[in-house]
């Protein structure tokens, strides 16, 4: 539990902090606190609450609506491949409990989320404890984005603390795993690449489809650039890592 | 409390048929039948390798691009520009540099967002 906090706190402070931004919203656009608490507990993704927000102020339809959050969430189907084994280890560990594990595991899986899970060590399959940590670090940050967006539901008019910045919080750990996974992958080429093409996605595309577009092209880009094969192998033969250091 | 424009229960269909395609992606590959002990799909286990280094790249970039895009705004001179793009330019350099030199992912990123939001506000 406490390695769990630990590993996630970057999330932590983070989720708090755009999570309150998303709970201010609703407030302010006269949404009833228990709407902004089912959204965050059923949906529970930042860009796609931020966006349906906007959704019911247009009156938008139920098709266009489920369209767009396809487009905005699309990329999760790639962190789903990635996860595919280990989520399916958890699931055969044993017994309707670890089956039900293995379906919050795939429910949580966030951009944040995905980033710490991916970046913990591998073993494959994992065993209980394993496990155990997985969902831990997914229910805490679950946990993170619920509180958050209710603080900024009832409190976010009056917090005299300006919220505006903490959320740079998870950018942080985006470029701190970055740079693990360039120590991890042991190439340059590929993120050079990635690098430019998402710069290029944010200016030139509207901002929901940015993310998905730098994704998908960055990946096929990869796919002609690099051969992943031997990544495995390579992982781990300098010890340390964001995984290493904090979960001992 | 209800909006001008949406009552709560339509409110809750829509929430309910969002959080459906949501949950949807996420769970896109489990809901299929693959076969694991055969021979591996080497599209999958592309995804499976690439998708964490290239995902973590876009991420970063992506956020601190679109922070630098929204502080750009029309008519703004290049002084009160750099200005602006300060903080999440020093932040971004700080975190990336000392994680590179210490490798002690807590410290990166406190570091990061203590320049951040202290040039934030000094400026």
């Amino acid at each position: 539990m406490i390695r769990a906090f630990r590993y996630s706190f970057p999330v932590f402070l983070g989720y708090i902090a755009i999570g309150a931004a998303f709970g201010l919203m609703m407030a302010e656009a006269g949404y009833s606190w228990y709407l902004t608490l089912i959204m965050s507990v059923v949906m529970y993704a930042g860009a796609g609450q931020y966006a349906a927000v906007g959704f019911f102020a247009a009156g938008l339809g139920l098709f266009e609506a489920m369209l767009l959050q396809f487009v905005i969430n699309a990329r999760h189907i790639a962190y789903g491949i990635t996860m595919l084994r280990r989520f399916n280890a958890v699931g055969e560990l044993g017994g309707f409990r670890w089956k039900l594990a293995k379906w919050y595991l795939v429910f949580s899986l966030t951009d944040e989320t995905f980033a710490l899970l991916s970046s913990l060590p591998q073993e494959q399959p994992p065993d209980k404890s394993a496990a155990r940590l997985m969902l831990t670090v997914s229910a805490l940050d679950h946990s993170y984005w619920i509180t958050g967006s209710l603080i900024g539901f009832f409190a976010g008019a009056f917090i005299p603390f300006d919220f505006a910045g903490v959320d740079f919080a998870l950018c942080a750990l985006f470029i701190v795993l970055f740079v693990e996974q360039i120590y991890r992958v042991r190439r340059v080429g590929i993120f050079v690449v990635s690098a430019i093409i998402t710069a290029l996605a944010v200016c030139f595309l509207p901002e929901r489809g940015a993310l998905l577009g730098a994704f998908a092209v960055s990946l096929a880009a990869a796919r002609f650039l690099e051969n992943f094969d031997n990544t495995r192998k390579e992982r781990g033969d300098k010890g340390g890592g964001y995984d290493q250091r904090i979960v001992k | 409390m209800i909006s001008e424009s949406l009552n709560d229960s339509s409110a809750l269909i829509l929430i309910a048929a969002m959080a459906v395609v949501i949950f949807g992606c996420r769970a896109f590959v489990f809901l299929f039948p693959h076969k694991e002990a055969g021979k591996p799909n080497r599209f999958l286990s592309f995804i499976e390798k690439a998708a964490p280094p290239v995902a973590m790249c876009v991420l970063a970039v992506n956020y601190i691009a679109a922070r630098i895009k929204t502080s750009i705004l029309p008519a703004m001179s290049l002084e009160t520009l750099m200005v602006s793009l300060l903080p999440v330019i020093a932040a971004s350099v700080c975190t990336a540099l000392l994680h590179i030199w210490k490798r002690n992912p807590l410290m990166s990123i406190f570091a990061g967002l203590v320049v951040y939001m202290a040039l934030d506000r000094a400026l």
